[in-house]
């Protein structure tokens, strides 16, 4: 616990996280759930675009925030564990999305959304994650 | 360029890498001829549709090997970068037109795309951050 309190590649994450991730996502999921789910929005194409895009910026945001936080981390182990598990993460999602894409092709499953590769991805990665951790331990 | 290096670790990743793409097309092929042809169902279906992420599989774990076996910390650094590039790049792109699926005017994402535009994307990556490191 001391330890990632006096690791400043994980503060600056933490920080990153609460004041830049954090509101970018409680907007997504706002605009996702009342303004689309909803009907709420029924934007133009060029509005349309435009929300797409600040939708995705907090995607965007997050993949940063794990890029930056990779280059600061000066624990050798921790960055090694942090790729290996993404390089789980990306494998399995590819997968997934690559089996789906052909059942979908010939209309053995419904089309699934784009949208819920991110989270798919982290669940992925974060399981990934325990497990090499669990290995080494 | 890593095809021409004499970096055995980098020759082995490549030549791993052209064996699973060759794969990768090879099944899928087969797996479309099969489900336009024979109209397949149930399990073999299932089967069918996994073949070319079996390929996708072989390439990720040459891509681990790789980094795994490379012994210079750069090109390491290099090669998760540019991957994290590349998924996020792909996600970036995949979590917008989902969005935008919401209306009428954009078809549907064929999610058979995915991989190439995450395998585009980190091969951009990986040329733009080795021109930044030059």
């Amino acid at each position: 616990m001391e330890q990632q309190i006096n690791n400043p590649a994980r503060n600056h994450l933490n920080d990153r996280a609460l004041f830049f991730l954090m509101p970018l996502l409680a907007t997504v999921i706002v605009l996702a759930i009342w303004g689309f789910g909803y009907h709420h929005i029924q934007p133009s194409s060029g509005m349309a675009l435009f929300l797409g895009t600040l939708v995705a910026l907090g995607y965007i945001g997050q993949i940063v925030i794990f890029g930056l936080y990779l280059a600061e981390e000066k624990d050798e182990f921790e960055r090694m564990v942090l790729s290996q598990s993404m390089l789980w993460g990306v494998g399995a999602t590819m997968i997934f999305t690559s089996s789906w894409g052909v059942l979908e092709l010939f209309d053995k499953v419904r089309h699934l959304n784009p949208v819920y590769f991110l989270p798919l991805f982290c669940f992925f990665m974060a399981t990934a994650r325990i497990l090499i951790k669990r290995r080494y331990r | 360029m890593i095809c021409s290096t004499n970096n055995p670790a980098a020759r082995r990743y490549m030549w791993r890498f052209s064996v699973t793409m060759l794969l990768y097309l090879v099944f899928l092929v087969i797996a479309v001829w099969t489900f336009v042809h024979r109209h397949p169902t149930g399990p073999l279906a299932w089967l069918l549709a996994f073949l070319p992420a079996l390929a996708i599989l072989g390439q990720i774990a040459a891509f681990g090997l790789y980094l795994g076996e490379e012994k210079d910390e750069f090109q390491v650094a290099l090669g998760v970068k540019s991957m994290l590039w590349g998924i996020g790049g792909t996600l970036a792109v995949t979590v917008t037109w989902g969005f935008l699926e919401n209306f009428p005017q954009l078809r549907h994402l064929d999610l058979i795309l995915v991989y190439p535009i995450f395998c585009a994307l980190s091969g951009i990556a990986y040329g733009l951050l080795q021109l930044r490191y030059r």
